[in-house]
């Protein structure tokens, strides 16, 4: 036993709390980042001596400094995260096909079509007066018109779509890429480098939450460091990254883009995520829609020309005329030559003037249920209806999504984040540790002054 | 639960957000006072207040369409009232002509009334709207009615209904009127007006049949007996119907000695005094009370006194009807019940009325001829009236060999469809050339050329009438469904700013404890 043994231990304890102001300080610095997690030092005693009567400790030291991290959390948090953001983007998408269907408002489709119904019913009551007929045609162009409209925006918006499925398919590419290089970094870092290794892990926490916001993942830790799969494909095995592709996939006379594993070229289909929200907006919801919009298109173009065919025009010719061209909403337009010249439209039975048997037919085509029971205006509207339908159910799940995911986040910060005051607490009580642990080295030196003198 | 920095700045901004959202939404409804702004606040309301929106639309237009309706409906109504008045006018002057001798100066000035009728006529029949004529049918381009060279007018119009769409579900209204069948006259009809079956009276003869259908007053009258007896009777409280029981409720008196029964020839009511000590100095009397007419009605008043003792009642005249007995006709002799020709253009029946009980038999056998007649019993309740269904054809009703049978029952004559330009260039004709009869021959033509316009303006009247219960039902119907909407999409006002001024404090008071709560440090106490 000596004094330089003591002052040697209470070195070791300056030394410490040393560290740990600095891990304080470190916390508070990093109070609002994020992706930082609390970090804290476990002390363990260096080792002891034995004195004959039993055993002293030489002091402490700093075994460990630990992130503040549960893995359980972190997996629901990005669990949540990947609902979020499917239902985010989801609610997103109908929200925008909503305000395409506008009728609300009252200047959608169904109004343009009401309005075709009452070019019927004018031309009706005055067969012979063509501009009942002039006012017709521009109310069928006005109709023609909004189908287009509605189907070209539409499949504006599954473009939009695609190419941000594209865009997904990048970042998630790059932001495996760097889970992987960061794996073979930490990897380096615990068989002994000198870089901060929490600090790389807590970049790799962060990468790995924003990737999960894209797509559902599963995490599992290895030797290798993290491995990153989703719906059973590995995306990161240790320092490598499997990367996704797109493929262009031509059916018909459509193309899409298909998102395949680039491994074995299967699919890759995630049920979570933005990156799941896009694909089935993109394959199903979107399609959906436009096949409705079709199938209202087809019907009308279908009865209108059937009852049109059978008359004649205003000056009594038989035309045989389709009043409407085309077969889908993309392509349905008023017939080109009834278009330049609507004395050819037909209203009339029997070739007389004043007989108005035909626009009466097609006026009354508004209240006829021509199509599954129910009228071209209600089978519309039954489309408008299933949009905000799926648009209710998903800014509904959205919510829901984002309570679950906010709630996961606190529950997770509750654990990683740092507390201000909490950290003052312990940078007092370290200063006095640190202030102690001083008065004992000065003590012991007046101590071994004491015996020096004694000495000389 | 430990509470870190982070986790206080996003619980404390989500909070925030909540807050706002929520004001921002009750603010937003207090503006626009619009409960649904998007489609997806409620889709199954929003999607029926769209279905509601179309249908009151359509109701909008059909409404538009029934005015359309209305206008054209009126104004061939208001022509038809016209050429009503002018052919009134143009009967007159036929039976003037028909009547009286008129010198060949006034002849001229009826001609150039008859002249100016015509034409107006025909201009008030080639009436337009919205430049259709709106008595072409669909020919709505060429005028229906187009005066020839020799100063007739001829029908080149349409018969075809036109119609407009006048309610949902296919619901239609006819907004023309056939100009043909406005302007369809006749010559003389079977009949028509001249023949008097003359039935007589049997027991079961309702009192409202007597005197041509006129009837009979059901009040009282007073008996007196030559015995110096004297009775009221009181049709009312006796539960008088018909003859019998007239005569019955005379033999029921009890106060006077009198009989009563059907006269001999079946046309009236007998009275016989049967008083066992007759004076001769008194007379069988019947007397009106409160100076009504009862008695006179049913042919027995007597004032003067039939000191024989028997009153022959006068001539009830019951009208003619189906249920008569066929032995009742002709003053009960009833008719030779064998059989008859008609022939209605091309068409012709041997109709055998042999075994006819009443009259509905023979109306029903000549209209199963299947020559296209209909047989009726003509307005005044006089005789038997046959004319033809079919349009332009010439009927003609004849005996076969000795039979008597169809003039028995009046109905042999000849029948032609001439329309009213035709009648009116006849007229105009035997106006010229002073001929009585042949003026005479048109008035019944001209009569039912003013029921054909009187029918075909009814007809309208009808449809303008349908027009407006139909646009009436819609109006009540569109009120309905704006109710509706209102309530799936408007907001409930008292209830949208109380949510809105809570909201507001809820939001103030975050706002107030947030900012006294972010202040909080322990470094501010060390």
């Amino acid at each position: 036993m000596s004094l330089f043994s003591t002052i040697r231990s209470s070195a070791t304890g300056l030394y410490t709390t040393q560290t740990r102001i600095d891990l304080v300080s470190t916390n508070i610095a990093r109070a609002n980042d994020p992706s930082y997690s609390r970090q804290r030092g476990l002390t363990a005693s260096i080792g002891f001596r034995d004195i004959g009567a039993g055993t002293l400790g030489m002091g402490i030291e700093i075994s460990e400094i630990l992130r503040s991290r549960d893995a359980f959390l972190d997996g629901r948090y990005r669990d949540d995260q990947a609902s979020a953001g499917q239902f985010g983007h989801m609610t997103g998408t109908l929200q925008q096909l909503e305000a395409l269907f506008d009728e609300v408002s009252g200047t959608g489709l169904g109004s343009a079509l009401s309005e075709f119904w009452d070019g019927w019913n004018e031309l009706a009551n005055t067969p012979t007066d063509p501009t009942a007929r002039v006012s017709l045609v521009g109310k069928a162009q006005q109709l023609a018109r909004s189908f287009n409209d509605l189907q070209s925006e539409t499949s504006d918006l599954r473009a939009q779509i695609d190419s941000e499925i594209g865009y997904t398919v990048g970042t998630i590419n790059s932001l495996t890429a760097q889970i992987a290089a960061l794996n073979a970094d930490i990897v380096a870092v615990s068989k002994g480098g000198d870089i901060d290794a929490n600090d790389l892990l807590d970049q790799r926490d962060a990468l790995v939450d924003e990737l999960a916001q894209l797509t559902e993942i599963d995490i599992a830790q290895g030797p290798e460091g993290l491995r990153v799969s989703s719906n059973g494909l590995a995306l990161v095995e240790g320092a490598a990254a499997h990367r996704i592709e797109l493929e262009t996939e031509v059916s018909g006379d459509a193309s899409a883009l298909r998102v395949v594993y680039s491994e074995d070229g299967t699919e890759f289909k995630p049920r979570a995520g933005s990156l799941a929200a896009m694909l089935e907006e993109r394959d199903e919801v979107i399609p959906e829609i436009l096949a409705g919009l079709d199938e209202v298109a087809e019907t009308l173009i279908e009865q209108v020309n059937a009852i049109h065919r059978e008359g004649y025009s205003a000056d009594g010719l038989y035309t045989g005329l389709d009043f409407f061209t085309g077969d889908s909403a993309r392509t349905i337009a008023v017939d080109v030559s009834i278009a330049a010249d609507p004395q050819r439209i037909a209203s009339s039975e029997s070739g007389l003037p004043g007989d108005n048997e035909i626009a009466l037919r097609l006026a009354e085509l508004r209240d006829r249920p021509v199509h599954e029971g129910a009228t071209i205006g209600e089978s519309y509207n039954s489309l408008v209806l299933a949009i905000g339908l799926a648009s209710q159910e998903a800014e509904f799940s959205s919510t829901m999504a984002q309570t679950l995911s906010t709630q996961s986040l606190l529950q997770r910060e509750q654990v990683k984040g740092v507390n201000l005051d909490e950290e003052m607490v312990e940078l007092i009580s370290l200063q006095n540790a640190y202030q102690a642990s001083a008065t004992v080295v000065s003590t012991v030196d007046e101590l071994i002054q004491t015996t020096l003198s004694m000495v000389g | 639960m430990r509470v870190t920095n982070l986790s206080l700045k996003h619980q404390i901004a989500h909070q925030i957000q909540i807050g706002q959202r929520r004001m921002i939404e009750a603010q937003q409804q207090v503006t626009d006072g619009r409960r649904v702004r998007s489609l997806s606040d409620d889709p199954v309301g929003l999607s029926r207040s769209l279905d509601l929106r179309e249908r009151m639309s359509g109701f909008e237009q059909y409404m538009s369409n029934a005015g359309y309706g209305t206008s054209m409906l009126s104004l061939a109504s208001t022509a038809l009232a016209e050429t009503e008045q002018l052919l009134v006018r143009a009967r007159d002057v036929a039976i003037d002509a028909a009547n009286s001798s008129t010198t060949e100066a006034e002849a001229i000035a009826l001609v150039e009334e008859l002249d100016s009728i015509s034409s107006q006529v025909t201009t008030l029949m080639n009436s337009k709207y919205n430049d259709r004529y709106v008595f072409g049918g669909r020919d709505s381009d060429t005028a229906p009615f187009v005066e020839g060279t020799d100063g007739q007018v001829f029908w080149r119009g349409d018969s075809e209904a036109i119609y407009i769409a006048s309610g949902p579900e296919g619901m239609r209204t006819q907004i023309n009127i056939d100009g043909q069948q406005a302007m369809a006259g006749r010559t003389a009809m079977i009949s028509r007006g001249d023949a008097d079956l003359d039935p007589i009276l049997d027991l079961t003869t309702p009192l409202s049949d007597l005197h041509h259908g006129a009837g009979v007053e059901m009040g009282r009258f007073e008996i007196h007996d030559r015995e110096g007896k004297s009775q009221i009777l009181d049709l009312v409280p006796a539960g008088v119907e018909n003859i019998g029981d007239v005569i019955q409720a005379i033999n029921e008196l009890q106060d006077v000695d009198v009989q009563a029964a059907l006269s001999a020839d079946g046309r009236g009511i007998t009275l016989t005094d049967v008083s066992a000590n007759p004076d001769p100095e008194l007379g069988l009397m019947v007397l009106e009370v409160d100076e009504g007419t009862t008695a006179q009605d049913l042919g027995i008043w007597e004032i003067a006194g039939r000191t024989d003792g028997v009153l022959v009642g006068r001539d009830l005249d019951p009208k003619l009807t189906e249920e008569n007995e066929v032995e009742l006709l002709n003053g009960g002799e009833g008719y030779d019940r064998g059989e008859i020709y008609i022939a209605n253009g091309d068409n012709e029946a041997y109709v055998d009325l042999t075994g006819t009980e009443t009259v509905a038999d023979i109306l029903d056998r000549i209209e199963a001829s299947g020559v296209g007649v209909e047989a009726e019993i003509n307005e005044q309740g006089t005789g038997i009236e046959i004319h033809s269904l079919v349009h332009g054809t010439t009927l003609h009703v004849a005996d076969l060999g000795n039979g008597r049978t169809a003039s028995d029952l009046g109905i042999v004559g000849t029948e032609e469809e001439r329309d009213v330009f035709a009648l009116l260039h006849d007229l105009r004709e035997a106006v010229q050339s002073l001929d009585q009869d042949a003026a005479n021959s048109l008035v019944d033509g001209l009569s039912e050329a003013v029921d054909s316009i009187i029918h075909a303006r009814a007809g309208a009247g009808a449809r303008l009438q349908e027009l407006q219960l139909s646009e009436n039902r819609m109006l009540s119907m569109s009120m309905d469904m704006e109710l509706a909407i209102s309530e799936i999409e408007d907001v409930d006002f008292a209830a949208a700013i109380v949510e809105l001024s809570s909201s507001q404090s809820i939001y103030e008071a975050a706002l107030a404890t947030t900012s006294s709560v972010l202040n909080l440090s322990l470094m501010d106490y060390i």
